[in-house]
């Protein structure tokens, strides 16, 4: 990981707590998949919430989209492909910070993933 | 955040009421012009057009009544939300102007605002209140687009190079620090 530069990471803290519970947590966790791309069920599964709650699908990611924080594509009307924005400054910074130093959480997530495909 | 979205699911249905009200009276408007050009001579119309009844004055003033109470709403911004950001903005030292369609203007110094558009009959239910945050106009992003766009992810904003501003949507919870960023992003930008 490249040497960390304090005035980034203060950057990453206040935006991302400018940020719902919500969307912190799709973005924690999309970053800790990274380099994997996600669908809509998988994401709400591993983030806590039913699959059918249908949480994710009332514009919160078009909104982090619009950010360009996350990139969405629509595989079919039904399937999104979700997953964080590596191009984005802050983003590869927090990928970087997770990769680095989020090994136990990443296994967690991948744990909840693979849970969710058997299931499926 | 339920009160938000009662007055806001309120707000549609009553939008959708007065919009199907004005095409209904639109049609009959129609039907009436129609009848009285061609006098085709239906007896149910016919015994109408003879009768004292002053239809047309009625349905006029009717449609000027829905007309000015569809402006009045795309116009208003639900009291509980406007006196909600006017406090918050008030305390921060900015001033906030009422626009058209559910607009406010945020204005942070003499030559630095940016507005704030509701949405508020996007959907029924659930995340029925959106906030679009967009800047100023600012000068000189095509001179240096990369300080543009650098700067716009810094702090989460969408550069909008063609427009030359920063947007975002958010939700009322995230508002607040939303738009301290929206002020830093352009005090920076300008700086």
């Amino acid at each position: 990981m490249s040497s960390l530069d304090s005035k980034e990471v203060y950057d990453l803290m206040v935006a991302f707590s400018s940020y719902t519970e919500l969307k912190r947590k799709i973005l924690l966790c999309l970053v800790h998949v990274y380099p994997r791309a996600v669908s809509g069920a998988q994401l709400s599964a591993m983030i806590g919430y039913s699959g059918q709650a249908r949480t994710l699908y009332r514009g919160v990611l078009e909104r982090l989209q619009a950010d360009k924080v996350i990139l969405l594509d629509k595989l079919t009307p039904k399937l999104y492909s979700i997953r964080i924005n590596h191009n984005q400054r802050l983003m590869k910074l927090l990928v970087e910070l997770s990769q680095a130093h989020g090994a136990q959480l990443k296994a967690n997530y991948t744990s909840l993933l693979k849970r969710g495909e058997k299931n499926e | 955040m339920n009160k938000i979205q009662s007055i806001a699911k309120r707000d549609y249905l009553l939008l959708k009421g007065l919009e199907i009200g004005l095409v209904a009276l639109g049609i009959t408007l129609l039907i009436l012009s129609i009848n009285a050009i061609l006098n085709p001579g239906i007896p149910l119309m016919a015994k109408i057009i003879p009768a004292t009844v002053p239809v047309f004055e009625i349905v006029l003033a009717a449609s000027g009544a829905t007309c000015s109470t569809m402006i009045w709403r795309w116009y208003r911004i639900p009291p509980q939300i406007q006196t909600n950001l006017s406090t918050y903005f008030t305390e921060l030292g900015y001033s906030t102007k009422k626009g058209l369609f559910h607009t406010l203007k945020v204005q942070i110094s003499d030559d630095l605002h940016f507005k704030i558009k509701l949405q508020l009959h996007k959907r029924t239910s659930g995340e029925s209140c959106i906030f679009k945050l967009e800047s100023m106009q600012l000068p000189l992003v095509q001179k240096n687009p990369a300080r543009f766009k650098q700067i716009a992810e810094q702090f989460f904003l969408n550069p909008n190079s063609n427009q030359q501003t920063f947007t975002t949507t958010c939700e009322l919870e995230e508002i607040h620090l939303r738009s301290l960023l929206m002020t830093q992003a352009l005090e920076q930008y300008l700086n």
